[in-house]
């Protein structure tokens, strides 16, 4: 019923997907042939000639390949072997095969949530029509040039491929019809989960979601979205912590190799050096709503939240210095709201009875925040993207700056503005803040759109 | 202060040094250059609990060029993937040591039965004797075969020929050999309980299994390390479990093995159908008479060696299964024909009978193994008790069957154990509402009266009257139903299929038939 939290990585899903990979690129390069699209290459390949040359071509590559990767080993040791995490020699290749593919496509992490409406960026629909007769002899020509893997592969593969390349779909017996003990139980487990968030009994699917981390094989990525929403119903304080530890954890500090399972969503089980992961962009999200729900609340002791706030603004202040941060709006976006979260507070515990060095100051603070605000917000839309409420945001830090400077007639307006901001500011997070957090859910898709 | 750690060539202004310390959360060289972008937070709370606990950092360890390797390799789930190339064995050797590990196993398994169920130490050296015995057996195969292969050579000479025969030879040895398997040791758990007279029967030995209580599933995560390494992948699929016992094979594996180790000739093979009448009778909550009529049908209709262990891999064979077949046909037989006795009303109300929440460890396990056969799709019918259950086996049972991976390398078992302590389990932040009834679980004894009690508070609280009007066809229909979720049940428990129960219930009310109708003509 629900998808297994595992990941499921055997060898023969990975020459399975060499196989389809590999045929399709056979089919393209026969299309492009017979269509005379140059693909970029100077030659006009013919059948004959290009089969030889690719070939050679491939081999090359490949020699070349190994020859780095051989040096990248020397170098960096046992690490980089770590990375790649498989057995050398058919992952490189079924990686070859696919990377090949998907070098035409952008690849689905970068795709997944962005939808390209921007009509600029629009790829005109290839025209090219073929008849029968060509769809054959690009089909003959792509199994003939299979013949040799396929004939070497086992016999689960050729099923596949066969049945691949005829449109039609395997359906995978490690999905849905699970038998074996382990993964039943296993399957059992995610349902009963599934099922208890649906009705809101977060006893249950706690218990279930424990057990279910502590069993080996389970990816806890595929799972941090419901862990999160059990956690803050339960604990409110470690579901940040939990966060915390993903973000830690699972940081996009180690180069990730591509990783061949395109079976689960990657932008939400993984980041790699050009996409934050979610899971950061959550935590990110959720301390500074909470923080700032704190600053507000009188009740609550304020120092130590001024301390967790200030150590949030900090870490977002380290992590904008390298990728995938520097280059994702949405954390600039985050990190000017902090600053402007801060400039807020601080401008309303202003003193405007204060005189001398001691006022400036306390306006020189509020205005440096506000200055950072606005040059972080510069950021996050040079970046691209991303919008925001841009006006009403600069009305809000006009009306932070007003208080600093109380005079009698805009008194009245800078009150009504407060009240506007108590209201609004919460609203515009609300948005934001994944109340019902899923990871099917795009949380910011709103803001991407354009 | 703190020890220095060997690390990357510092290089701030040519700085030589390679050592590292950790000072104030920020990592420092011998001359006091602070790493950049190198920060700890430590913004764990310390408890109290935990002060004897030596922290440590996540990011310690260094590869090869004394780099600091960030913490957690996030394909750390494809870690299984890496072979430790050259460690595994192959061929005779690798059989040696898969034989080795079942006996391990066997062993193991051997254990549980005694302390669990305080069986006689006998026990034990009888499970030993029947295991040497199979051994023994291997042994004169492997004898055997080599001796055919010699003979090949001789007496074929033309390549043709010899190919031929060779692949004949080799399907025959094929369907000959003997795999061993995991239900092996069950099979042999139970032959040494029949020896014994000890009333364990197939279904209490799958049931024991396919709940995670009797070492069974994943048993290749409990082999001592070194083995593990070493045994071929194949090897270790099997000593997995994989689905459990299917369609009979236990009972296949029992025949094929009296074969091997001339169970017939040397010991007692007389299983004790008696017990598992009894047994059967109880847990169907059928009144007692049962038994005794089911005990009648089977004397009177049948020999004395129809209940002993024998060779036969057939269906019909297979004694438990015979003794299913006996007591599905008295039950039909005696509601067909005492109409008085058992009316229509009291069939329904068997059928409809509603199972009760407080059960004992027995009938949990018993749950378990239903769940595991059946499909995913009815756990969305399940109450919050069923779940609660459901959870708490998973959580005694099913999670200590899993292996702590030792292959983690320590920042990974670091951050795990963080995980897990964020999301502690323990039972007694689990509140609901039965979970005290869970803690003290009634005896099986206890639930049975309880059970027997509950079906008769159930009947007399039918309403009579409508139930009178019914015509004798509802009976049949009635007693069909019965049967039919009898049957299923059964099927489950003993793991057989539908058809071969139906297959062995026809056989043996062929034969009852057959003996009555010849008694009749005698007299």
């Amino acid at each position: 019923m629900f998808e297994l939290p595992l990941v499921i990585i055997s060898k023969r899903t990975r020459t399975s997907n060499k196989l389809k990979y590999q045929y399709i690129n056979n089919l393209n390069k026969k299309y492009d042939g017979i269509n005379g699209i140059s693909n970029g290459q100077t030659e006009l390949p013919t059948p004959e000639n290009s089969a030889t040359e690719t070939s050679e071509n491939e081999e090359v590559v490949q020699q070349k390949r190994r020859k780095i990767k051989k040096r990248w080993k020397s170098v960096v040791g046992e690490n980089y072997s770590d990375l790649e995490s498989d057995d050398e020699q058919p992952v490189e290749e079924v990686d070859n095969e696919e990377r090949k593919f998907y070098r035409k496509y952008e690849k689905p992490q970068l795709t997944f949530e962005k939808w390209q409406c921007d009509p600029k960026r629009r790829t005109p629909i290839q025209r090219h029509r073929i008849n029968y007769s060509k769809m054959n002899r690009m089909q003959r020509y792509g199994y003939k040039r299979m013949e040799t893997p396929l004939a070497v592969s086992s016999r689960s593969n050729k099923t596949f491929f066969h049945a691949v390349t005829q449109g039609y779909q395997l359906y995978d017996p490690t999905y849905g019809r699970v038998n074996t003990f382990q993964l039943k139980h296993i399957g059992i487990l995610t349902s009963l989960l599934h099922i208890n968030v649906l009705k809101r009994k977060w006893e249950l699917a706690y218990k279930c979601f424990a057990l279910l981390i502590r069993i080996p094989g389970v990816d806890v990525r595929t799972l941090w979205g419901l862990g999160e929403r059990i956690l803050a119903e339960r604990q409110p304080r470690r579901s940040l912590e939990f966060l915390q530890w993903m973000s830690s954890v699972y940081s996009t500090k180690v180069p990730l190799a591509d990783d061949v399972n395109y079976r689960m969503a990657p932008v939400f089980t993984k980041g790699s050096k050009t996409h934050t992961p979610k899971y950061t962009t959550t935590w990110l999200w959720e301390c500074l709503i909470r923080y700032a729900n704190g600053l507000e609340d009188l009740e609550v002791d304020s120092r130590d939240i001024e301390e967790n706030f200030q150590s949030l603004m900090d870490r977002i202040s380290e992590m904008v210095l390298g990728p995938p941060y520097m280059d994702d709006p949405e954390v600039w976006f985050i990190y000017a709201l902090c600053h402007m979260v801060k400039a807020d507070a601080l401008s309303q515990q202003f003193d405007p009875h204060l005189t001398g060095s001691s006022r400036d100051i306390a306006s020189n603070q509020v205005i440096q925040h506000i200055q950072n605000t606005k040059s972080h917000l510069q950021r996050c839309s040079s970046k691209g993207g991303f919008t925001y409420p841009k006006r009403y945001i600069t009305r809000q830090l006009a009306t932070f700056e007003a208080r600093l400077h109380p005079t009698i007639d805009s008194y009245d307006t800078a009150e009504d503005d407060d009240d506007n901001n108590e209201d609004s500011l919460p609203d515009d997070e609300n948005e934001m803040y994944p109340e019902n957090l899923d990871t099917q859910l795009v949380d910011s898709e709103a803001s991407l759109s354009d | 202060m703190s020890s220095y750690i060997r690390g990357p060539i510092c290089g701030v202004g040519n700085c030589p040094s390679r050592l590292w310390r950790i000072i104030d959360g920020r990592r420092t060289c011998q001359f006091g250059h602070v790493m950049e972008g190198d920060v700890e937070f430590n913004d764990e709370d310390e408890d109290a609990t935990n002060a004897g606990v030596v922290t440590r950092r996540l990011n310690l360890t260094t590869n090869a060029t004394g780099n600091f390797q960030s913490s957690f390799n996030t394909s750390q789930l494809q870690s299984s993937q890496i072979e430790e190339g050259g460690k595994k064995i192959f061929g005779p050797e690798a059989r040696i040591l898969f034989i080795k590990s079942l006996q391990f196993t066997l062993k193991r398994q051997s254990r549980w039965l005694v302390e669990e169920y305080n069986l006689p130490q006998e026990f034990d050296k009888v499970i030993k004797i029947i295991w040497i015995k199979i051994l023994k057996s291997f042994e004169s195969d492997d004898n055997n075969n080599e001796f055919d292969e010699q003979e090949e050579g001789q007496t074929f000479d033309s390549n043709e020929g010899e190919e031929h025969f060779q692949e004949l030879s080799k399907k025959r040895r094929e369907k000959c050999r003997y795999r061993l398997s995991l239900v092996t040791t069950l099979a042999i758990l139970y032959m040494s309980s029949v020896q014994l007279g000890i009333p364990i029967y197939t279904c209490d030995l799958i049931k024991w299994a396919m709940s995670g209580r009797l070492p069974y599933f994943k048993s290749n995560e409990k082999l001592p390390e070194s083995w593990r390494v070493q045994l071929p992948n194949y090897y270790l699929g099997i000593l997995e479990g994989g689905k459990g016992p299917l369609e009979g094979q236990l009972f296949m594996h029992i025949a094929q093995l009296c074969t091997k180790t001339n169970f017939t000739k040397d010991f007692n093979i007389r299983v004790n159908y008696e017990c598992l009448i009894f047994k059967l009778v109880l847990s169907n909550v059928l009144p007692p008479e049962f038994f005794l009529f089911t005990i009648q049908l089977l004397r009177n209709t049948s020999e004395k060696q129809d209940f002993e262990l024998n060779t036969d891999i057939k269906p019909q064979s297979w004694i438990d299964l015979k003794i299913l077949a006996y007591f599905l046909l008295t039950v039909r037989w005696v509601l067909l024909y005492d109409t008085e006795s058992y009316q229509v009303r009291w069939i329904h109300a068997l059928i409809q009978r509603q199972k009760r929440q407080e059960v004992s460890t027995d009938t949990v396990n018993q749950n378990i193994l239903k769940i595991s056969r059946g499909s995913t799709q009815q756990i969305f019918d399940w109450s919050d008790e069923d779940i609660a259950q459901y959870l708490s086996w998973a959580e005694e049972a099913f999670l200590p069957l899993q292996r702590n991976d030792e292959r983690l390398k320590i920042d990974q078992r670091i951050a795990k154990r963080k995980l897990h302590k964020l999301f502690p389990l323990e039972s007694e932040t689990f509140n609901t509402i039965n979970s005290l009834d869970f803690q003290n679980k009634p005896s099986f004894l206890n639930e049975l009266q309880e059970r027997y009690a509950f079906f008769q508070g159930q009947f007399e609280s039918t309403d009579h009257r409508r139930e009178e009007q019914l015509v004798e066809d509802d009976r049949i229909k009635a007693i069909n139903a019965l049967e039919n979720r009898i049957a299923q049940e059964l099927t489950i428990e003993f793991s057989i299929s539908l058809q071969q129960l139906k297959l062995a219930v026809k056989n043996i009310s062929n034969r009852c038939l057959h003996r009555l109708r010849n008694e009749l003509n005698d007299r």
